[in-house]
């Protein structure tokens, strides 16, 4: 494979050749995640809460088949044979630096890592090395392994320090390996939370800055070819702020997560109380702070989230899929390069593919889920007595505090309740099931997140391989 | 004054005396606490609050002066006057070393440290260093400035450094001063946070000795002299694997507060399904993990907090009092040393409470209403709305649980604190901060002035029985 570089707002190869970059997200791999595994909660408490309670034996054999089965080169292969020349690698330190043992970094996890790249320069995919769960936490998301919404990330030295240091250990491993496309620094990077009112006037940007210049100083200490990738504040929808100066190998990187994806109703058509159409969805990516910041800065875009809800009903997922059809369109146009979000999940959001809903691991696992949809999905409402009572909560506040007039920020306040508590008060249920099993058990039940053992949903392969797929054109 | 040192089951002065060491926790000062100085939430998240809906300058301000006022040679006077000998000194570590420069150190901070060795050397009185608010956390609680429930110092290398380096930093500055008794490790550790069942009994002791150990060994390297003072898991109410033999001049420290001390019920009398009177006191202490710990290891005990919760219940503070004195009257017996939990506050435990009519507790009221009313995380729930929704989801879920057979229960205590404190009361800063907001620095100065002790009411049924046990 050949070295990628910017040139102008283009990604190219050694000879000059611009190369589209158009493949998946790898996420639950490195970086595991509630929805896309099927556990509640965050990894790192789950890893306690399984030790705890499962064992350490049990604990490790779950966590170990887990890694061993959810991704393997025939992934890679199924990837390749779809047409994808890349693949964004979501990562957690964790899985390469203990807390207890800062600075010292874990081989298993790196022998993992090399893995996974030398099995995408065999299939002929670059790999973006993406920074998803930072020492401290950078975002109060569940998938930056934060169980707390707590971002000590930006405030925290030593977090930095631990995070820098990470940057350089992997560049100075990956130096010199055409294979990887480059490095995201940070996924979805948020410098505040909000508990009032959401106040977009309120950005860090010293302290992201800092940050992304710290880490690219780091790696530039060892590694002077690789392509830095820089996302924006607030989950990556916003970039006045952001310093590119630093560096002349930079993309830029946001994410498009939109409603026509997302939410119920006809597409084109009548979605969350507006009308969207291709236009609609146009519109939506070019008037994004980072495409706009991009042009003005003449750097290329790499869309690096985005994707259909399709754990839903199919007359729901046919439209859901309609718009996505139509972001990805709009992004050939553009020019940008695009990974989609995500390639495999347990099958209750948005996996490409995901679990046979018959295996016996999902089969297990069921009365968790349906806990979860029942108290703690944060992300929708639940039609249930425990789901409704979360909302009367909400009232009761409101209306006990109105004298202030500062409702408080609802969509926090669930996240907050049901995913801060409720999800890992799940965790306990969710060890149970795996109490009184053997380890060699526990492995097998895990297979099923073989790809052999997966499903596709086939509508969205057609389109992705449709237009993954190289063409015959310069950008082929 | 002479160097402090454990000997057997007593502390005893460089000449071989006895002495029993007895008088108040500051709290409030160097760690600022939600019901002590009339806030909610976490003293680190209010200072961001402030800062963001203040300016920087403004809210430095408001801090600046609350420290002032909050603690003088006035209030260590008063404590010498009815014949307090000792201070135990809780502090939080970000008056000292900030996050975002580890093991720098503040001088503004250890200023205010020096006066108050100074103060207490001038009237007599031994100071104890209490580690209150530790860096990465050393458990849940509001008063370890948490404010999202998420414990890290036991995993965290890096904060367990920096908690080490500070001690260090406190162990050169006064460990050659006459009036320093000791180092208080850590309060109330607690090395596990749980989903389902608070009071579990499984307890990292592993964790938590490593950590006292190495901190001691650094503290030793510096000042060879001075007490430790270690506490127990889970608040400081377990003590079972507690390591206490990794040093000869060690006291073990207690905190023991009981059902008779908190709350509107009569004393002597029923409380809590069973009937409270000065037998039970005394059993309470005597049966206490760290009582049993400290008299195998044949260490002397230092009742590091306790004291009466009488807000909400004016009416009863003559039962409180009552149970304190019994309390107080037990740790006579046994020859306890003691610091009673707190000096002052708005009006909840402390011997002094802010003037009801002062401006400062008129500005803040709204807010301690709401508190009250919606986010009172701590024993009595809030009553209202917001606690029948709290049930009604506790329940629910609950029902849920149960009916599925999934084996899980809520814990209803983790549950409260976790929203009232965990969020709702992080959130009512805005509120906090605005009130202040159109204020100018000489009205804000104004304000505070009602911390001053002279500004003060005193709570004379409980101070009188204080004084009455130090005599």
């Amino acid at each position: 494979m050949e070295f990628l570089k910017v040139k102008g707002d283009q990604i190219v190869k050694q000879d000059g050749h611009p190369v589209r970059l158009r493949g998946f997200n790898l996420g639950g791999w490195l970086n595991m995640e509630d929805f896309v595994n099927g556990f509640p909660g965050a990894e790192h408490i789950l890893r306690e809460t399984m030790a705890r309670i499962a064992g350490t034996d049990r604990a490790r054999a779950f966590f170990d088949g887990w890694l061993a089965h959810f991704f393997t080169e025939a992934d890679v292969a199924q990837m390749a044979a779809l047409g994808s020349n890349v693949l964004r690698l979501p990562f957690n330190y964790r899985h390469f630096e203990p807390d207890e043992r800062p600075f010292e970094y874990l081989e298993d996890g790196f022998r993992r890592l090399e893995q996974a790249v030398d099995w995408c320069a065999r299939h002929g995919l670059y790999v973006i090395l993406d920074c998803h769960a930072a020492q401290g936490w950078h975002n109060p998301d569940w998938h930056a392994d934060s169980a707390h919404m707590q971002v000590l990330l930006f405030t925290h030295r030593h977090f930095q320090d631990r995070y820098v240091a990470l940057w350089r250990e992997i560049a100075r491993r990956f130096a010199g390996n055409p294979a990887v496309a480059g490095y995201a620094l940070l996924n979805e990077p948020v410098t505040r939370i909000e508990y009032e009112r959401y106040d977009p006037s309120y950005f860090d940007w010293d302290g992201l800055n800092n940050v992304y210049q710290r880490a690219a100083a780091a790696i530039r200490e060892v590694d002077r070819e690789h392509i830095l990738f820089l996302e924006g504040d607030n989950f990556s929808s916003e970039y006045a702020g952001l310093d590119v100066s630093f560096d002349d190998n930079i993309v830029l990187s946001l994410h498009n997560y939109i409603e026509a994806t997302d939410c119920d109703g006809e597409y084109p058509g009548i979605v969350d109380n507006e009308y969207w159409n291709k236009e609609r969805v146009e519109q939506r990516f070019h008037e994004h702070s980072g495409t706009q910041f991009a042009q003005q800065h003449g750097l290329p875009v790499l869309v690096g989230e985005f994707g259909a809800l399709t754990d839903i009903p199919e007359a729901q997922a046919a439209n859901r899929i309609a718009a996505m059809r139509d972001q990805i369109e709009t992004y050939e146009a553009a020019g940008v390069h695009w990974t989609v979000w995500t390639f495999k999940d347990i099958g209750i959001r948005r996996g490409v593919f995901r679990l046979n809903p018959e295996s016996e691991y999902r089969r297990l696992i069921e009365p968790v889920l349906q806990a979860r949809r029942a108290f703690a999905d944060w992300n929708h409402e639940s039609d249930t007595p425990a789901g409704r009572s979360i909302v009367h909560l909400m009232d009761a506040i409101d209306e006990t505090l109105f004298e202030f007039d500062l409702p408080i920020e609802r969509g926090r306040f669930k996240q907050y309740m049901m995913f801060g508590h409720n999800a890992h008060l799940l965790q306990v249920t969710f060890a149970h099931l795996f109490r009184n099993k053997f380890p060699t058990e526990i492995d097998r039940l895990l297979q099923a997140f073989t790809i052999q053992e997966c499903r596709a949903y086939p509508s969205v392969l057609d389109l992705l391989e449709k237009y993954m797929k190289p063409t015959t054109g310069a950008l082929a | 004054m002479e160097l402090l040192k454990a000997h057997n089951r007593q502390i005893l002065t460089a000449s071989g005396t006895p002495i029993r060491l007895r008088g108040y926790n500051i709290g409030g000062w160097l760690n600022m606490e939600d019901f002590i100085n009339g806030f909610v939430g976490a003293e680190h998240n209010l200072r961001a609050t402030m800062a963001r809906i203040l300016g920087k300058e403004k809210a430095q301000f408001f801090f600046d002066r609350l420290l002032d006022y909050f603690f003088t040679e006035d209030d260590v006077k008063a404590m010498a006057e009815i014949g307090c000998n000792v201070l135990r000194l809780p502090f939080n570590y970000r008056h000292f070393e900030r996050d975002d420069r580890p093991f720098e150190y503040i001088e503004d901070g250890f200023k205010r440290l020096d006066l108050a060795f100074d103060w207490c050397a001038k009237h007599d009185i031994y100071i104890i260093l209490d580690f209150h608010a530790v860096q990465g956390w050393q458990n849940p609680d509001w008063h370890s400035d948490n404010a999202h429930v998420h414990i890290m110092l036991y995993h965290h290398k890096l904060f367990q450094d920096r908690f080490v380096g500070l001690w260090e930093q406190m162990a050169r500055r006064y460990g050659k001063h006459p009036a320093l008794a000791g180092y208080d490790l850590m309060n109330e550790p607690s090395t596990r946070v749980r989903y389902e069942d608070y009071d579990s009994p499984d307890y990292d002791w592993a964790a938590l000795n490593a950590v006292h150990r190495g901190v001691a060994a650094a503290i030793r390297k510096i000042d060879p002299d001075h007490i430790i003072f270690i506490e127990g898991d889970n608040f400081s109410c377990e003590y079972d694997g507690l390591d206490v033999t990794f040093d000869d001049n060690l006291v073990v420290s207690t905190h023991n507060y009981m059902s008779s001390t908190g709350g509107g019920k009569p004393y002597p009398g029923e409380i809590d399904d069973l009937y409270w009177n000065r037998d039970i006191v005394a059993a309470e202490l005597g049966m206490h993990s760290g009582t049993r710990l400290a008299f195998k290891h044949r260490k002397p005990i230092f009742v590091g907090e306790f004291g009466v919760w009488y807000a909400g219940y004016p009416d009863a503070l003559p039962y409180r009092v009552a149970a304190l004195d019994d309390q107080l009257g037990v740790f006579d017996s046994a020859g306890i040393h003691w610091a009673i939990w707190t000096w002052k506050d708005i009006a909840s435990m402390g011997s002094f409470n802010l003037d009801p009519e002062s401006e400062y507790v008129r500005l803040i009221q709204p807010i301690q209403r709401a508190k009250k009313e919606a986010a009172d995380w701590e024993g009595e729930m809030p009553k209202g709305a917001v606690a029948r929704a709290m049930k009604g989801t506790a329940d629910a879920i609950d029902d849920y649980l149960t009916e599925a057979g999934l084996g899980a229960q809520i814990d209803r205590r983790w549950f409260a604190q976790y929203t009232l404190f965990g969020y709702l009361a992080q959130f009512l800063q805005v509120p906090f901060a605005s009130s202040l907001q159109n204020k100018s620095e000489t009205e804000i100065d104004r304000i505070l002035q009602a911390f001053q002790l002279k500004n003060c009411v005193k709570n004379t049924a409980l101070f009188d029985t204080v004084k009455k046990h130090l005599c």
